[in-house]
């Protein structure tokens, strides 16, 4: 229980890939991962907020400062899901920018845009229904791009990374805001009891799914640690790469921006 | 081998968040950022041993630890040299006690960014919170700061007010004359006396 599999996770471009513990065929991962959200998608937010004590608001507040987005600016938000990001950067880029919300599942992008019109944002949203790893848009296209917890969820992470490189304008940035390696000294033990848990059980209990939050913990320990997602980025084409630590490393923004 | 310093990664982004905070508020300041574009400056704090580098981009100042590759232009100095150029302004580059490696006109541009950037309060709460709470709470914030200004003015006078007249450890000059006059009297009294015994003992102590 909790090991930490990043060093031995297979290659994304392999004929099999992880999906948390297990490797299943690529085709499999894209589908599971599917059934997996369409499941959470009712009670997201709520989850978010039981798992994380609230603390993932102050992570995306960050993202979103980091971020410095000017008015008229032109965002993507990849993987957007319910769309909290969405919501901070619209009311940032005012009428003359432009945000678009994307996520592959159908589920969690109806929700979002649901939500984001019961808050009133609308105008300068757009919607779109995308697959990470070939996103439908003309090169540079958008002066910042974000991924929020979405990308340990894509089949072919660098293959998404791509195309974030290929439609972030030059000059812009791509920012990815993603679980991590924990950093502090012992905080690695408690975050594997909380993870696999804790978390499983907020599942069973409140989502009445227990196997997705299982999925969730486990796929966060599959993800690329903080110096491999920023080398990840490199490869990518992006420049002056660098990360942030939060809340110990249980979390990391990342950030490259296009040369 | 020495060990720099470095900072949580997560100050480096709240030290960048707040400059851009600040930038972001000034059209200038954003406007010379973007003529900046590309260049980087590195900080090298000897006393802290803490290296800063700033990247200006078109939309704000990207701030790290170290940079891929050598910066545009390096300064070493001490913290409170790169207070006096960059934030107090009280000195320019070129005469200040910082070593200054590379571009120095990019220096100076990086400066003057610094040195420029002005930040207004009131338009600042006023895009957040709306113009009518953002009114009162620039007023109390306004308030507080000059009540902040006055005492800091008055707090010398009042200490020694309170020293003089109330605990009576130190006088004031008009006192202190008097006193020192009535001392001087004294003293030459003194002198006065001590001559005149001196007088009277050599006469007593003549041959009769």
């Amino acid at each position: 229980m909790g090991n930490d599999s990043r060093k031995t996770a297979g290659n994304d471009r392999d004929e099999t890939i992880d999906f948390g513990y297990e490797r299943v065929a690529r085709a499999d991962k894209k589908r599971r991962v599917a059934a997996v959200f369409d499941s959470v998608a009712e009670r997201y937010d709520l989850m978010n907020d039981l798992m994380s004590l609230g603390i993932h608001r102050a992570w995306k507040h960050f993202t979103l400062e980091l971020a410095a987005v000017r008015p008229g600016e032109k965002i993507l938000d990849l993987a957007g899901g319910t769309g909290d990001l969405t919501a901070g950067f619209a009311r940032r880029i005012g009428a003359d920018g432009c945000i678009t919300l994307s996520d592959i599942n159908t589920s969690m992008l109806r929700r979002g845009r649901d939500r984001l019109l019961d808050r009133g944002i609308a105008g300068n949203v757009d919607f779109v229904l995308a697959n990470a790893e070939q996103l439908p848009f003309a090169d540079d296209s958008f002066d910042c791009i974000t991924i929020g917890f979405g990308l340990r969820n894509v089949t072919d992470k660098q293959a998404a990374l791509d195309e974030m490189a290929r439609v972030t304008r030059p000059g812009g940035r791509t920012i990815v805001l993603e679980f991590s390696k924990p950093q502090l000294p012992g905080l690695p033990a408690l975050y594997d009891i909380y993870s696999f848990s804790v978390l499983p059980w907020l599942g069973r209990v409140v989502a009445d799914d227990e196997a997705s939050y299982r999925y969730l913990a486990e796929s966060i320990r599959m993800q690329p640690d903080q110096e491999a997602l920023a080398e990840m980025m490199r490869s990518a084409g992006f420049a002056r790469c660098d990360y942030h630590n939060l809340s110990g490393g249980i979390v990391a923004v990342h950030r490259g921006y296009k040369p | 081998m020495t060990t720099r310093w470095t900072l949580p990664t997560a100050a480096y982004g709240a030290l960048e968040i707040a400059l851009n905070r600040y930038i972001g508020s000034d059209e200038r300041a954003l406007a010379r950022c973007a003529e900046l574009s590309g260049r980087s400056l590195q900080i090298d704090c000897s006393d802290l041993d803490l290296t800063l580098v700033f990247v200006a981009t078109v939309h704000g100042m990207q701030v790290m630890a170290g940079a891929e590759s050598p910066a545009d232009v390096r300064l070493t100095g001490q913290s409170r040299d790169f207070a006096r150029v960059f934030f107090a302004g009280e000195e320019g580059l070129s005469g200040s006690a910082l070593r200054i490696e590379g571009d120095v006109g990019i220096a100076q541009q990086f400066a003057r960014l610094f040195t420029a950037i002005d930040f207004d309060l009131g338009d600042w709460l006023d895009a957040r919170l709306g113009p009518v709470p953002a009114r009162f709470i620039g007023l109390g914030l306004r308030g507080a700061g000059a009540f902040a200004r006055r005492a800091a003015a008055t707090l010398p006078e009042d200490l020694a007010e309170y020293l003089r007249e109330e605990t009576r450890d130190v006088i004031g000059s008009r006192e202190h004359a008097a006193f020192a006059a009535r001392v001087n009297r004294l003293r030459a009294d003194s002198e006065h006396l001590r001559t005149r015994i001196r007088r009277l003992a050599a006469h007593w102590q003549a041959p009769r």
